[in-house]
């Protein structure tokens, strides 16, 4: 399971957030016995070596930092990385490929979040310690496939150990996803209602306010799906796509729309990342609650189901 | 070796194969995004029996690209 394989309490990742999940947030996640990422999303070679520090400084467990591929610095943030020892790296937008050596010398784990079977393959075969398989039901950017489907299939695919992402919030999701072959989970939109979660109070309260339906794919025709809470900005760029508007005007509309969100608290025209299980998270609780919360249900609901199970033999 | 690659982009993306053409652009005349180039990839070399790495993926772009490289490899 996940926690032996990272050396940590719980078999629970937190989803990197960009701007959300800092530095001083993922140490709190790692000191409740999660695995902390910090999300370096957009920034500069300087910032990702103070958010690493900073965090090295907040807590003696590992920890992990993500980085976005499709950023300019990714590069410099790698050699970083190296030079401070970090023990995860988890990847998004891109192929960590280039870098799996150098990451994998300097003792890190290398966890590529990948949308596809294909994808899969191709990361374990180029050094991956382990993959986040992540379906279309989570926040922020996503694939098309959904975790119920997709993860079995990459799970049957490869042979390093699978992470599963994407819907789950609570003790049941934790045990589908074992039980569909991972060894542990990723969570992100539940982690948004901890108290210590740095987002506006806004963002917070429209998470829990958020019910099932309340969030929506965007982007798709820019080939950059993201998914957002359905509001004032999630329409007008549907209705811009739906015209086939000018990259151009799409690009106006979200420019600077994920910091109205989460600094801001503009919950009309910000871009507010959120998964679909939003619908069950309803009350804001610290994230010492979020993570022994989902492993006390996993424990309760793991009795339930293993009663029902037997009913049928 | 059209042909070839003809069938295999039929059979592993589903792509019609009158749109299969030397000239064809694989994201704009034939729809492929990055990650069925992904897919693409896989197949190919399964088939031709190569290895294609992210570099020479990413940088094809038509029909004719794919030919080449497999060309290139055999």
């Amino acid at each position: 399971m996940l926690d032996k394989f990272l050396g940590i309490k719980y078999p629970i990742i937190q989803g990197a957030m960009a701007n959300i999940t800092t530095a001083q947030f993922a140490a709190t996640v790692s000191n409740c016995g999660g695995l902390g990422v910090i999300g370096t999303g957009a920034m500069k070679v300087d910032e990702a070596r103070q958010a690493i520090q900073e965090c090295k400084k907040l807590t003696e467990k590992p920890f992990g930092v993500n980085v976005m591929l499709m950023n300019p610095y990714a590069k410099e943030i790698m050699d970083v990385i190296v030079e401070e020892k970090v023990a995860v790296v988890t990847t998004g937008a891109g192929n960590p490929g280039p870098y799996m050596e150098m990451l994998k010398a300097s003792g890190a784990k290398v966890i590529p979040v990948v949308p596809s079977v294909a994808l899969a393959i191709r990361m374990e075969r180029a050094g991956a310690d382990a993959l986040i398989v992540e379906g279309g039901e989570a926040g922020g950017h996503v694939g098309e496939q959904t975790t119920m489907a997709l993860v079995p299939q990459v799970c049957d695919a490869v042979t390093i150990p699978v992470i599963a992402a994407g819907g789950i919030a609570d003790g049941r999701g934790f045990n589908a996803a074992i039980s569909l072959g991972a060894i542990g989970v990723q969570v992100g939109t539940c982690l948004l209602v901890a108290n210590e979660c740095p987002i506006h109070e806004n963002y917070k309260a429209a998470v829990i306010k958020a019910r099932d339906t309340d969030s929506v794919v965007t982007g798709r025709s820019m080939n950059s799906p993201v998914r957002i809470l359905k509001n004032k900005l999630a329409r007008e760029y549907i209705r811009l796509e739906q015209e086939a508007k000018d990259r151009e005007d799409l690009e106006r509309l979200t420019l600077g729309a994920f910091r109205r969100a989460v600094k801001d608290g503009d919950m009309q025209m910000g871009s507010v990342m959120i998964g679909q299980i939003a619908g069950m998270c309803k009350q804001e609780k610290s994230t010492q609650e979020i993570l022994d919360g989902i492993m006390e249900d996993s424990k309760k609901q793991f009795e339930i189901l293993k009663n029902k199970l037997e009913e049928l033999s | 070796m059209l042909e070839e690659i003809k069938k295999v982009l039929v059979d592993a993306l589903n792509v019609d194969a009158e749109d299969v053409t030397e000239k064809a652009n694989l994201k704009d005349d034939l729809g492929i995004d990055s990650l069925s180039a992904v897919e693409l990839a896989l197949e190919l070399e399964t088939e031709f029996d190569v290895k294609i790495d992210d570099e020479e993926l990413a940088k094809l772009e038509t029909v004719q690209d794919i030919i080449d490289i497999i060309n290139s490899k055999k």
